[in-house]
This record gives C-alpha cells, sequence and structure tokens, in this order.
C-alpha cells in the first residue's frame, strides 16, 4: 500500500481561507502615507524569501498598505497563494479586497543587470508569463536563462523597474562606475519608455544620503525616474535569523561566513508606513525638504496594474461537441452489449449525458476518451478512477471497465448539479509504458499547450536539520547524526533525553539554535517538482496562463504551479497515473492467450466465480493487487468478502484512515452479526446503509456532513480539503464546532456527533474515496481471477513487471510451485531475457504451462549479452559452455554470472565446472606469456553442495529453487530452542514460542506508534512478528541490519491471525554468510 | 572514505567493532547499528606516513626493513617486512626478537600482528591467516627448507582470504568453492593465472618461494643539516655571516632542489673546545629559500644575540621544511626588489625579529556586520598565513566589504559606554541628558547594524554619527534590543 503523503504543514491558503479572520488594521498613524510595495519575494524564491505568500499579504494588508507586488526571482509559483490570501482581506464578501496585489518577477539578465517587471493586463500577464517559461526552458532546472532581446520581445505591456548596480552606489565607487552602471541601464528607458523606472531602495544603510543622491545621478543620466521599493524579503523582521540560514544553504557556506552576502542592516521585511516616512520624509536621507514623492510614485506603478489573477479563464483542449460524445457513447454502449443495452444502461446514460450537456462538460469526456484511445491503440492497458470515472457513459468510452450493470455501484457518486466541482477522473496506465501517453500528450497539444502539474516540496524534518545543521556549521557527522535521531517525517521534534543518546548537550547553544530554525524552516517549499502524473492540457497558450519549466526528467515540462494553485483557478488536470498491476496483468493477458488462444480484457474476466471467492476467503491473495499485503491479507478471513462490492470495502478498509478513526472491528462485528446496525436518522441511514451504519469512504464522510451537520457541498468540499490541515489548531477547533453544533442542533446525540467527529479526523490523514476503491477493487478481483485459474501465467507476469507490489520474486515464485506451478531454473538451452511459460504437458486436454525463470532475474547480466546469446542459439544449439561464450561473444563478466547463477544447467557436469570453463571468455591470447596459454585439461572440481547453491541462488537471482537456506540451519536453530514458523498457525494464545527465518519484510506504519511489524520465512512457511518500541532499542542491530532473526516472545491470537510479540531477538545473520563454507569444514 | 557518492567505513576502533561496524560498511549503516558512532575522514596519506615512521623506528632491529603494500594496495593491507635471519641472535633469537619488536610497536601506539617466516609473502600471509582468525599472537613458519612437508602443511591449511586478493580474485574462489590454499594449490597454475591474474599466480608462487620477491629497502630521510668549521675562532659577527651565508646558500639550493621551503631551522655557534653551543631558531614569517632574506634576518638576530664566547664551528640544521607549490621564477634578478608583498613581508619579518613576534600586529578584516567583530588584530606573520592556505570562508569574504572608508572610528570604545540620549520624535538623538547636557548634531544616520544571531551575541543597532557644539563626532547607537544608547566611538 502506498503511503499517502502526509500534509504540509503551511497549508495552501485556498484550503483554509474562510475559516480566517482577516485581522485589524491598526489605527491609521500616517493618514497621509499611501504606499505600494514593488519589490517583495516570498519563499517560492527558494533559499531566499523568508515567508510564505500569504503571510507577505495579510501583513501588507495590515500595514495597511495600498498594493503588494509579488515578485519572485523569475517565477510565478507563489502567486496564486497570494492572490487567494489577498481575497481574504475583503472586509465583507463580495467586497473588493483591502490590499491589491500585482503580479511581477524579479528577472535578472546574462548581462548582470535585474529588472523587475509587472503584469498591466491579462495580455501583458501571459506575455510575462510566457518570457518566464522562455528563459526556464532555455536553462537546466531550477535555472534561468534570459537576456535583453528575449526580454524586449516580451515587453508589451510590461512595467518595468530597473535595480541601480550596487557596485556604483558603494561609497567607495568613483565616477567611472556611476557612468557604467547608467550605461547598463538606459536601455531600459529606452525599451520602456515611460513604463520604467528605478528603484529607489533605502534601508538605513551606512550613509543613506550618499545613496541618495547617487541614484538621482543614475536616475538622471538614464531619465529614468526614481520609485521606493522594499527589497522585501520577509514579512517580520524576527525571521532574520532564518533568512540568513536561507541564504547559507543557497551559498553552500555557514551562516558566518555569509558575509557581504547579506546587507549589515540585517533582514528588509514589510515597514510600517510611520517607518517610511522616517525615512523619506523631511529629515530623512532626502533632507530636510524629504523626497515623499518618491512614496507617492509607488502608487503610479501599481494604478497601472489593473490584472487580476481570477481574469483567468480555462479552455478545455476538445471542443465541447455534445453530438460526437453522444455518438461515440453509443458506439461504445453497441460495442459492450452486441445483443441490446440493457435498459437500466439507457435510463442511465439518457441520465447522464444530459448532465453533462447541462454542466457543458463534454469536452472533459472527450479529451480523457482520446487519452485513453491512444493508449489502447498502442495496446497499453489503462483504466480510469474517480467520481467520475464509475460511471455509464465512462463505461461506454472505454475509460474504466467497471460495469455499471454487473455492478450496482456508486450512481449517486456521479456529477452533481449543486457541487460545483469539476469532474474527476484518474487514469492509471501500465507503469513501464506511461511515458507514451505523456509524450503523446506533448506531441498533440504541443510544450505551449500542455504540461505536467507542479509539486512543492518542501523542507520536512530530515531535510531540514541536514541544511540548518550544515548552514551553523555543524560537522557533516553531527548533521547526521541528529537527523538519524528525529523520530517521524512531521515534526521536527526532539525529548532532551534524545538529543543525549546521540551525544549531543541539549543546552549547548548551537544545538538549540538548530532546532529552533529546523522547526521553523518545517513546511517551507525547498524547491518544484512534478506531480505524479498530473497532466494540464488547454485549447489556447498553457504558458500564457502560468510559466512552464523543465523538469529533471528529460523531455518533461512542469507548470510553475502545484494541484492546489490550480484548484483554486479551477483548471482542470487530468492524473495519468503508472501502475504496475496494469504492466502484469497486460502480460499475464497476453500469455493466456498464446497458451490457451483466450483473449482476457478487463471487461470479460468472469464477475462471478466460486473458486476465486473461496481462494480470496483463506486469503490466498500473494501477488495479487491492493489485498496482498500482511495487514489485508490478515483481513481477509475475518471479512470474508463473497461479492465485488465487498472487495470494494476490503480495498478501503485497511487503511490508515479508517483504522484511525475506529472503523475496522465495528464493520466487522457487525458483517458478522455480532452487534446491532442502528442508524440515528433515515437521513444517516441512506449515507451508511451498505456499509453496515459505519462511514468507509470519504464521500460518506462528505456527505454525512452535509445532511447530518447541515454542511452545504461547498462547505463539505472545503472541510475535505481542510482535513489535511487538521494539525492547524484553530482550524480543527472552527471544524468541529461547526459539524457538533450542526448536528446537534439536528438532533443527533453529542456522542454520535463526537464519535462521527474522531472518525472524520482519521479520513482527514488517509481517506480514501468509494470511487477510487471500486476502479481498485476490479483490478483487484482481475488478478486474483488470474491467480486462481491461470497462476503460472500471473507469477510469470509478475516477474516480468518487477519491482512492483508488495512481494519479491522469491516469494512470488515460491507460492506459485505450492500451487503447483513447475517452475524451471535459467538456463542458456531454454530462458529468455523475461519469463516465459513452456507447454509441454496437458491435464485432461488444457494445457499446463510450467513457469521458465529468465535470464534477466540474474543481477548485472548484460542485456545485450543476453541479446547476442539468443540470436546465436537461434541459429544453431549449443553444445558446451566454451561455445555459448564463443559464438555470443560473452563478456568474461556476464560469462561468469551466467555460470554462477548456474545458467549453463546441462552444457557442464555442474556449476564449478562451467564456471572453469566460462571463466576466461572474451579472454585475448596473450601475447608474450606463453606459458599461461590455457592448455590444461579441466581439473576435477568438486560438485557444489545443495547450501551452497542456495546461497550463490539468492546471491545472484534473489530467489532458489532448490530447498529454503533454513533447512540447513534447522539442526542449529533447533539447538538454539527455536521452532519451525508453522507451529505459530497451531499455537495458544499467550504461549511463548520461538521461531527463526529469513526477514520478508520490515515495516514501521505511522498509524502504529513506533511498533515494527516483521515477516519471517523458513521453510515451512511464515510468521508475522512485531516488536515494540522497548525491544527495538534492546536488540536493536539485530532488529535493524539482520537477515536471519531468531525470534522469542508471546503468541498473540485474534481468530486465525496470529502474531509474535517479540522478546528477544538474536541475529543470526552469521550463518547464513557460513552455510557455504562452513559445510566443507566438516567434511 | 569516500566511495562514490557512499562514505565507507575503512577502519574502526574495538568498541566499535564490538558494537557490529565493520570495514566497507556504508556510514549510514554503521551509524544505525552504533548510535554514538564517531566518525572521522579516513586519511590514506597520514596511515601511510605512520607507517613510514614506524619502519623507520624498526630499523634498530635490522637495516632491511622493507615497506610491502600487499598485493592489492587495497587500504589496510599494507605491512612491513623485516629481514631477521641475521640479526636475531643479537636479540636473543627469534622469539624474543618479535616479543621485543610487539612491544617497541605498542609503545609507538600501533598493534602489531606478526609472522615469522621463509619469504616476506609467506609471513604476510600467515600473519593476516591470525588476523582473520581474531588471534594475536605470533606465528613462526617451519623452515622450508627443513621441513618442507610441515611448511607445505601449515599453508595448504590456511583459508585464501589470508591472501587479501583482489576482488575479481576473491570472486573466482567463491565460484570454484575453494576453501582453502590446498585446493587453490591444486588448481592447474596455467588454468588459473587465466582465470584469475598472473599478478595473482605469481603471489602464490612467492609464497611458496618460488619466485623471487622484490622487495625495496627503505630509505631514512635524510635531515638537511651541514657544519662549517671555521679556520680560526671567531667572536665578531662579520666573519660568522661569511661562514652562515655559506651554509645558507647551500642548504637554500638543496631546499630549491627538494621544492621545499624553508619554514623553521637552527643555527649552533659552537664555541672552542666544543663547549655547550649557543642556538638560534630562525623561523621567517613565510616560508622561504631565499638566502639573502634569512641572511638579513639572521643578521638582525645576531646583533642582538650575544657570543660566549669564540666560536669555532658553526653547524645548520634545518628543522621545519615545507612542499612549495611551483613558482616562476624572475627573468630578470633586479625585479624581486618591485614585488611589494615581498618587501612588507620582509619589512614584517625584520620588525619581528626585532620586536618578537606576538608584537607586530595586523588587524585582519573580517566580514562581521557588527563593528566590534569586523576585524581582529593578530601576529603580522601569522596574518599572512591565510593568504597561503587560502581556507576560511571569512577571510575570502572579506576583500570586498562595502562600510565605506571613514563611515566608522578607527578605534572603538570597548565595550559601549551607556549615556544618557534624549530623541526627537523621527528617533534621532538631540541632546544628551547626562552631566554635560549638550545639544547633538545629527550629522549622519540611522544606520541600522543586525547581525550575529550565530554566535549568540546578536545585535539590533541604529548608529548615528553626531556633532557637539565643540565640534567632537561621536558614534552613537540605540540599542534596539535592549534599548539605551550608548557611545562606540569617537570620530578624529
Amino acid at each position: 500500500m502506498p503511503e499517502l503523503p502526509r500534509k504540509k504543514r503551511h497549508p495552501h491558503p485556498a484550503t483554509v481561507a474562510p475559516s480566517r479572520q482577516a485581522p485589524l488594521a491598526p489605527p491609521l498613524s500616517e493618514p497621509f502615507l499611501r504606499y505600494a510595495e514593488l519589490h517583495c519575494v516570498s519563499n517560492f524564491t527558494f533559499q531566499r524569501g523568508a515567508s510564505h505568500p500569504d503571510e507577505l499579504v495579510e501583513r501588507a494588508a495590515a500595514l495597511n498598505y495600498h498594493a503588494l507586488a509579488l515578485t519572485d526571482e523569475c517565477s510565478l509559483a507563489g502567486v496564486v497563494r497570494a492572490h487567494v490570501a489577498a481575497q481574504a482581506t475583503a472586509p465583507a464578501a463580495g467586497q473588493p479586497p483591502r490590499l491589491k496585489l500585482l503580479i511581477g518577477s524579479e528577472v535578472a539578465l546574462i548581462d548582470g543587470a535585474t529588472v523587475l517587471l509587472y503584469a498591466t493586463d491579462r495580455a501583458a500577464y501571459g506575455r510575462l508569463a510566457r518570457l518566464i517559461t522562455a528563459g526556464r526552458r532555455a536553462a537546466p532546472k531550477g535555472e534561468a536563462r534570459l537576456d535583453r532581446a528575449l526580454l524586449a520581445d516580451h515587453a508589451e505591456g510590461l512595467l518595468a523597474i530597473g535595480l541601480p548596480d550596487e557596485a556604483a552606489l558603494a561609497p567607495r565607487a568613483g565616477a567611472a562606475e556611476l557612468a557604467h552602471a547608467a550605461l547598463r541601464l538606459r536601455w531600459l528607458q529606452e525599451l520602456f519608455g515611460e513604463r520604467a523606472w528605478l528603484a529607489a531602495n533605502l534601508a538605513d544603510g551606512p550613509d543613506d544620503r550618499a545613496r541618495l543622491a547617487r541614484l538621482d545621478h543614475l536616475s538622471a543620466a538614464t531619465r529614468l525616474p526614481l520609485v521606493a521599493t522594499g527589497a522585501v524579503e520577509t514579512h517580520d523582521p524576527a525571521r532574520r535569523a532564518l533568512r540568513d540560514t536561507l541564504l547559507a544553504i543557497r551559498h553552500g557556506c555557514t551562516v558566518a561566513e555569509l558575509g557581504e552576502r547579506v546587507p549589515t542592516e540585517g533582514v528588509r521585511p514589510l515597514r510600517p508606513l510611520a517607518e517610511l516616512r522616517r525615512l523619506y520624509g523631511p529629515g530623512g536621507a532626502g533632507g530636510s525638504r524629504g523626497r515623499l514623492e518618491l512614496l507617492e510614485r509607488t502608487l503610479d506603478v501599481a494604478e497601472h496594474c489593473t490584472f487580476r489573477l481570477d481574469e483567468l479563464r480555462y479552455t478545455y483542449p476538445d471542443e465541447g461537441d455534445h453530438a460526437r460524445l453522444t455518438e461515440l457513447t453509443l458506439a461504445g454502449a453497441r460495442a459492450r452489449w452486441p445483443g441490446g443495452i440493457p435498459d437500466k444502461v439507457q435510463k442511465l446514460l439518457v441520465h447522464e449525458l444530459r448532465l453533462i450537456a447541462e454542466l457543458r462538460y463534454e469536452s472533459y469526456f472527450l479529451t480523457v476518451h482520446e487519452l485513453v484511445s491512444f493508449a489502447r491503440g498502442r495496446g497499453i492497458l489503462c483504466q480510469g478512477r474517480g467520481s467520475a470515472a464509475n460511471s455509464a457513459v465512462c463505461y461506454c468510452l472505454g475509460v474504466t471497465s467497471v460495469d455499471p450493470d454487473r455492478f450496482d455501484v456508486l450512481f449517486e457518486r456521479f456529477l452533481s448539479k449543486d457541487r460545483n466541482e469539476p469532474p474527476d477522473i484518474d487514469i492509471d496506465f501500465e507503469h513501464e509504458r506511461r511515458e507514451e501517453v505523456l509524450q503523446h500528450l506533448w506531441e498533440r497539444h504541443g510544450r505551449e499547450s500542455c504540461a505536467m502539474t507542479g509539486t512543492v516540496i518542501t523542507w520536512r524534518g530530515r531535510s531540514a536539520v541536514r541544511d540548518v545543521g550544515k548552514a551553523l556549521g555543524l560537522s557533516l557527522d553531527q548533521v547526521e547524526r541528529l537527523a538519524g535521531v528525529l523520530h517521524g517525517w512531521d515534526e521536527a521534534d526532539w525529548p532532551d533525553a534524545t538529543l543525549r543518546e546521540a551525544g549531543f548537550d541539549p543546552h549547548d547553544a548551537t544545538l538549540r539554535r538548530v532546532v529552533a530554525l529546523a522547526r521553523e524552516l518545517h513546511g517551507f517549499p525547498r524547491h518544484l517538482s512534478q506531480h505524479v502524473g498530473g497532466m494540464v492540457m488547454t485549447r489556447g497558450r498553457l504558458d500564457e496562463l502560468c510559466p512552464i519549466e523543465n523538469a529533471a526528467m528529460e523531455g518533461r515540462t512542469v507548470l510553475q504551479w502545484d494541484k492546489d494553485d490550480l484548484d483554486a483557478l479551477k483548471i482542470l488536470k487530468v492524473d495519468c497515473l503508472a501502475l504496475g498491476m496494469l504492466s502484469a496483468i497486460r502480460r499475464c493477458f497476453e500469455l493466456v492467450r498464446a497458451v490457451h488462444g483466450v483473449e482476457l480484457t478487463l471487461a470479460n474476466v468472469p464477475a462471478d466465480d466460486a473458486a476465486t471467492w473461496a481462494m480470496v476467503q483463506r486469503a490466498d491473495t500473494i501477488g495479487t493487487f491492493q489485498i496482498e499485503s500482511r495487514a489485508q491479507m490478515a483481513m481477509l478471513p475475518r471479512l470474508k468478502p463473497r461479492c465485488f462490492y465487498d472487495l470494494v470495502i476490503q480495498v478501503a478498509i485497511v487503511r490508515p484512515g479508517p483504522i484511525q478513526g475506529g472503523m475496522v472491528h465495528p464493520y466487522l462485528r457487525r458483517r458478522a452479526g455480532e452487534e446491532r446496525v442502528d442508524y440515528p436518522s433515515e437521513a444517516v441511514k441512506a449515507v451508511l446503509e451498505k456499509t453496515l451504519g459505519v462511514p468507509i469512504f470519504q464521500e460518506q464522510a462528505m456527505k454525512l456532513a452535509v445532511v447530518a451537520a447541515g454542511f452545504t457541498p461547498g462547505e463539505a468540499d472545503l472541510l475535505r480539503r481542510a482535513m489535511g490541515a487538521w494539525r492547524r489548531p484553530g482550524l480543527i477547533a472552527s471544524f468541529e464546532k461547526k459539524l457538533v453544533d450542526g448536528m446537534l442542533a439536528r438532533g443527533y446525540s453529542d456522542e454520535f456527533a463526537r464519535r462521527l467527529f474522531e472518525q472524520l479526523k482519521g479520513f482527514g490523514e488517509y481517506g480514501f474515496p468509494e470511487s477510487h476503491a471500486a476502479s481498485f477493487a476490479l483490478l483487484t478481483w482481475v488478478s486474483c481471477w488470474l491467480k486462481c485459474h491461470h497462476p503460472a501465467a500471473l507469477t510469470c507476469a509478475l516477474l516480468n513487471s518487477q519491482p512492483m507490489g508488495f512481494y519479491a520474486p522469491a516469494q512470488l515464485v515460491r507460492d506459485a510451485r505450492a500451487h503447483g506451478v513447475e517452475v524451471r531454473a535459467v538456463d542458456v538451452a531454454a530462458s529468455a531475457w523475461e519469463s516465459t511459460l513452456e507447454v509441454d504437458g496437458r491435464a485432461g486436454g488444457v494445457a499446463v504451462p510450467a513457469l521458465r525463470l529468465g535470464l534477466q532475474l540474474i543481477k548485472g547480466v548484460s542485456p545485450a549479452s543476453v541479446a547476442r546469446l539468443l540470436a546465436a542459439r537461434a541459429q544453431q544449439p549449443f553444445v558446451d559452455v566454451e561455445e555459448v561464450t564463443r559464438r555470443a561473444q560473452l563478456p568474461r563478466r556476464d560469462a561468469r554470472l551466467l555460470a554462477e547463477a548456474g545458467a549453463f544447467g546441462a552444457l557442464a557436469a555442474h556449476r564449478r565446472a562451467a564456471w572453469w570453463q566460462a571463466a576466461p571468455a572474451g579472454e585475448a591470447a596473450p601475447l608474450f606469456e606463453k606459458a599461461v596459454v590455457d592448455t590444461v585439461a579441466a581439473p576435477s572440481l568438486p560438485p557444489p553442495r545443495e547450501e551452497e547453491l542456495v546461497v550463490a541462488d539468492y546471491a545472484l537471482t534473489g530467489l532458489t529453487l532448490h530447498s529454503h537456506p533454513l533447512r540447513f540451519l534447522r539442526s542449529r536453530v533447533a539447538q538454539l530452542g527455536g521452532a519451525p514458523c508453522s507451529v505459530l498457525a497451531r499455537a495458544l494464545q499467550g504461549a511463548r514460542t520461538a521461531v527463526a527465518g529469513l526477514v520478508l519484510h520490515r515495516q514501521k506504519p505511522g498509524t502504529a506508534s513506533g511498533v515494527l511489524f516483521m515477516t519471517l520465512e523458513d521453510e515451512s512457511g511464515v510468521a508475522n512478528v512485531i516488536v515494540r518500541e522497548r525491544e527495538q532499542q534492546r536488540h536493536r542491530l539485530a532488529v535493524i541490519s539482520g537477515r536471519l532473526l531468531l525470534v522469542r516472545g508471546k503468541v498473540e491470537r485474534v481468530g486465525d491471525v496470529v502474531h509474535l510479540l517479540a522478546e528477544r531477538v538474536a541475529d543470526l545473520s552469521e550463518q547464513v554468510r557460513r552455510l557455504a563454507t562452513r559445510s566443507r569444514d566438516f567434511r | 572514505m569516500r566511495d562514490g557518492a557512499r562514505e565507507r567505513i575503512v577502519a574502526a576502533t574495538a568498541t566499535a567493532l564490538a558494537a557490529g561496524v565493520r570495514a566497507g560498511q556504508a556510514v549510514a549503516a554503521a551509524r544505525a547499528l552504533c548510535a554514538g558512532l564517531q566518525v572521522a575522514r579516513a586519511d590514506p596519506a597520514a596511515d601511510a606516513r605512520a607507517l613510514a615512521r614506524l619502519a623507520v623506528a624498526l630499523l634498530r632491529f635490522t637495516p632491511d626493513v622493507c615497506l610491502d603494500g600487499g598485493p592489492t594496495d587495497a587500504p589496510g593491507t599494507a605491512a612491513l617486512a623485516l629481514e631477521v635471519g641475521r640479526t636475531a641472535f643479537h636479540f636473543g633469537g627469534e622469539q624474543a626478537l618479535v616479543a621485543t619488536v610487539i612491544a617497541a610497536c605498542q609503545r609507538a601506539g600501533h598493534h602489531a600482528q606478526i609472522a615469522v617466516a621463509d619469504t616476506s609473502e609467506a609471513a604476510r600471509t600467515l600473519a593476516r591467516a591470525s588476523e582473520l582468525a581474531g588471534d594475536p599472537a605470533p606465528r613462526h613458519a617451519p623452515n622450508a627448507t627443513l621441513e618442507p612437508a610441515a611448511a607445505r602443511e601449515l599453508f595448504a591449511a590456511l583459508p585464501w582470504q589470508a591472501l587479501a586478493p583482489a576482488p575479481a580474485v576473491e570472486g573466482a574462489c567463491r565460484a570454484l568453492g575453494v576453501g582453502t590454499l590446498r585446493e587453490l594449490l591444486a588448481l592447474p597454475r596455467a588454468g588459473l593465472a587465466t582465470r584469475t591474474s598472473i599478478a595473482f599466480v605469481q603471489q602464490l608462487q612467492r609464497l611458496l618461494g618460488e619466485l623471487e620477491e622484490p622487495l625495496v629497502r627503505i630509505v631514512v630521510p635524510e635531515r638537511l643539516e651541514e657544519e662549517i668549521e671555521l679556520p680560526a675562532a671567531v667572536q665578531e659577527c662579520a666573519p660568522l655571516l661569511v661562514a652562515c651565508e655559506r651554509l645558507l646558500q647551500s642548504a637554500c639550493l638543496e631546499l630549491e632542489r627538494r621544492n621545499e621551503a624553508w619554514a623553521g631551522a637552527t643555527f649552533s655557534f659552537v664555541p672552542v673546545r666544543r663547549g655547550p653551543s649557543t642556538l638560534l631558531e630562525l623561523a621567517p614569517a613565510t616560508p622561504t629559500r631565499d638566502p639573502e632574506l634569512l641572511l638579513l634576518l639572521l643578521s638582525h638576530r645576531l646583533e642582538r644575540q650575544p657570543l660566549p664566547g669564540p666560536i669555532e664551528a658553526v653547524r645548520l640544521a634545518v628543522t621545519q621544511r615545507v612542499e612549495c607549490a611551483a613558482e616562476q621564477g624572475p627573468l630578470f634578478a633586479q625585479q624581486r626588489d618591485r614585488d611589494g608583498e615581498r618587501a612588507a613581508t620582509a619589512l614584517a619579518d625584520r620588525l619581528a625579529v626585532r620586536l618578537g613576534r606576538e608584537r607586530v600586529q595586523g588587524a585582519q578584516l573580517l566580514a562581521d556586520p557588527r563593528p566590534e567583530r569586523a576585524f581582529r588584530w593578530q601576529a603580522l606573520c601569522e596574518a599572512a598565513a591565510p593568504r597561503v592556505a587560502a581556507a576560511d570562508g571569512r577571510a575570502r569574504a572579506n576583500a570586498a566589504w562595502a562600510v565605506p572608508l571613514g563611515a566608522r572610528p578607527f578605534t572603538l570604545i570597548e565595550p559601549p559606554q551607556p549615556c544618557a540620549i534624549e530623541c526627537d520624535e523621527r528617533g534621532a538623538p538631540c541632546a544628551e541628558t547626562g552631566a554635560r547636557g549638550e545639544r547633538l548634531r545629527v550629522v549622519r544616520g540611522p544606520e541600522r547594524v543586525a547581525g550575529g544571531w550565530w554566535d549568540g551575541r546578536d545585535v539590533e543597532r541604529d548608529y548615528f554619527e553626531v556633532e557637539a557644539p565643540d565640534g567632537q563626532r561621536r558614534w552613537l547607537f540605540r540599542d534596539r534590543v535592549g534599548g539605551g544608547w550608548f557611545c562606540h566611538g569617537s570620530f578624529c
């Protein structure tokens, strides 16, 4: 189960806006002074800005600024957050915001000049975005490259403020520097004319009067009027230490080494108007008359800018052609039901199509259809999921294979008129072939109209500690130790005892600074990355909506906005995700067709099958989708799925959300009939009936907020978004109150209300929607059916799709053999690169395939060598080892690997003989050393013993077809008091026993408060072990690094599910290492 | 030690070994095993130097001490080979000699794993076998000439790992299922060479004494030392300096040949009848091999150093030498004088010679926003050092620190003196309210200065340059954190 990303501590302002009150304005101390801050960078100017965009906006509004320009370095990544925060400064709904937000950017040209640019209107905004795109696309990820010519191409409608050359303003500078600086700025006036200014950025420097005099000189020489700017990097002067730390991280030095890269006056915050008046007013830097006009002029600049982000309009890439959608849907329906479309489906289609027409979502469905048809044309298996995906229309369009006729679920989740939410369809593609789909999108729509959604990577516990520690001069060793004792990912929280244990003095001043700053840095954007699969496409130019940059991965381009930004501006994305199981299922379908001639699809796998259900109910599910994890397997015998909807629940229930919300046990008890199902009202019953009164899906949680607490659908949606921000103290209280009050007012008991709230809180972390669970459940069912009826094909497909899933090849192969599949070893005479099926027997007229392991399982062997080998074999079979190496021109390394893995099979007496024959491969005859030419007959090497083969197999292929390694250690383990793992199945609750086995998995789920789960395996089966924190500490070495463990403990039994609660853990790994040699010593 | 992007453990202390730390482990893995693990960067050069020092120390047991790099030059496989056949009886036989050597190593701070055998290869293999088995006791192989069977049996039973072979050979040994040298030796040599390496087979042959060993005796690094006997005993400076000049020139020539420079040396002036010598240390500010400069320094020193009586001989021993970066020599000798830096160093040296090194100080500018920390005094000779080392990041950032000349007083009042100041409505000082009660005029300011949180002495100040009625200018600041006014200096 992939861990869902934890939410950042600083939530997107769009998720918290309604609960926030705009701070009260302080009394107007300067009634005549008006100011717009025109130069301000947020923390989206990475490693420099020390405030979130919304913090800056809120502070600027509180200071009574007229306007604030966000001018991040060649980036618009923070503007949506700033925009949302600016909207929230409106005194009341419907009124204009108190603070005007200008959209701009600080752009450094390659000739050294730095210019601030502002968008005056929508068209100019588009040009600014394109300029940034051009600069970013011309440079490696994270950098930009712009020159004057590029700027000139996009200058129309933009305003510019030139930043003066600091070298010319330095007190030491002479006339030559001033003239040079003037020369470097003059083009700005020529290009922008009256739309250009020169920044007068006074900030209580060493000599502001002299500085202003020089600025005046520069202004006269360049004909650029001066305007006051603040070069703001934070909203609060208290962020000075953080800003210094960020700069140190940027420059790769320590804060003490920053030197003049930091101005002597410290950090430049948003300044109160009174301070600005002191600086620019009479008696300040401008002399007795003052220079207040420099402040006034900021308003002129702001007046020019009329553009607001909410002017942006998103257009779907495909035209909303209703007739075409209807036509495609009907054609699809006829193909799905050749014998006539069922009545129920017909009604549904009419209903859905009418709804789509009303909401004008035709183009969205057509876009998704195009994607899916492309994939299908290429033979790439895909499947849609999400609220709109499980509709009859989508089934007909081939977006999903969840048959609305066969599975009677979910229709109330389809688009609804009252919820103004864009349709949501994620499409899973085969993981190895998704890139083809993405590249197709870029090809079809063009680079300027299509890009991946960005993701803001933020500093979290460990990364924050590492970077802060280095910036404060801790040694690498100390930094690693400190990061090492950090518990959990999210909280930079160290108890003193932990620090002491790691060898630190918790009262050390530097250490305290590191801890405090790491906490402050937590949640700050660190860099932009790409979303897992969200693609944004538009009909017009996307790069006029948002700048596009290069991704780290070749051939990918990414928006500067993340999914919350897109949501806030109602821009649509289609998630194109990679799913390993789809690759495996496609391969399995192909294998089944090759062996049995049966054409399987996701849609035509039988919908019901007693043998498959029986297999699922006994948790015989290794290698299936979703229900193969240890937690899922523990649940299966208790839940005993009998129908498709049970699988949907099974997929959704073993998630941290329902587990933390305490939903699992009530559901199981009610399902077993041990607990009465009652509903406090009909409305609640309608929502929860199909899950026996226990909310299991995210949709149910939202719907409950509506029917039980009186939320509007819009508010419920906000609740869903805000759930990620539960940790924010103010927010949790406001929603809790609203929910509980709403329920009490509707006559629900306080106890019910509180319980529901706690359950919803669990969802906040990891809710799973029913619409996704249903699509997943279909893949689960298909994979289970394949496992039940075509185990060899499924295992073969899984092996060829590695790495994926929960189990390594060793367990998959062991499980297949346990189900009667004949597995044959890697062999140069029979294996291909991938694993294959070999049919040479029939049982009752049905082909019984055997699984031949592929040469790719041998770690490190080169595909090119194997290709030559297969080509040579196709011409003529091999007769001996030397011939293989010669005809396939195997390099020495590959020849030896094949020999050590036993791949020469029958061509040599045994592996050692094969190695002796293969080892000189690729060796040119020595020129001078005639004496060592290999004329001697092969020595008679002793054949390897089985345990030696097992050790070699594990080392080279990760799996063995020989005995389990534990078999050879059984007597040793027995001496130590260890029993086979299989005894646990019969062990009684509370019994004390010990088992030994190879460690298959170690898992430390965030939901289990530090408890570690381990799975041990021996020749008799597996044992599930729980190691509590105390035992982990006590047996740290063994628990962390042991490969073979002997665990002594107490049996914990719940029904058929048995765990061993570890009391003592011993590391026997040394025994495995000795296996190969020990046997010889005893000979 | 760094290996690609991952740091690996090269060696570990006994405590770390007990915690499960092993050579070859990734540092992260080692840390996971041992929470309080202290990791230091490996320094193979220092290891080599330590081994070389030990080799010199062991010369007292035999003139034939050889540095044996081991078969692969992998870290930790280097050894020392001592030919003791001819010298053992001086120390009471092999057994006694080995015990003495072990004791000597221990005194030098090393743990020695010793084996005695006919060949160096055999001894090293035997020693490594003991180390692998965790047996610190020294081992003696039987004499291969006298007891060939016993010797062969001893080696045949050793594990092949004792050969410390290269990774490729190791792979071959594992693939062929070899356990001991016996099995390895049973394989056809020629075939083995094709499958492993010729070098490995030669190693085996050396082990068995079938092939000669190329071992090179260590060479003791010579000291740069020379003595001149004067034609007649003298007490005056001039003739002494002539002798010294000869010594200096010869030493500097030798230094140039080695591409080294003079960092420190001792002149010994030996009085008649070899009484106790007068010693004179000569260490210039920057290492040099310029005989003229050195002679100049020496003459200054000699002027102040009374010699007890007539001198019969002068001895020069260069005790500290440093390696020089390659230097382009000038085309014409007189260009040297134009080199300002050289002249400044020479001046500093001359002053230091006369006044004492620590008395000649220079201000080193630091890039720190706090005025009181924007420079530091240090001995001029040391101040020059960072220029050579160029390691300190702060020193690098210094070059262009932008505080204008004259914006800060030349000397500061440390600690700043509290004063009582009356402010105007803009927060600027307008009068001193103390005993003097003068009106003040702001010449410049406020200048904000903030920084220093990283060392716990954070400041946030607004500085003003003010003029008192008598024309005196002072530098005041208001402490924005703690409040209050202070005087931090005055302008001349």
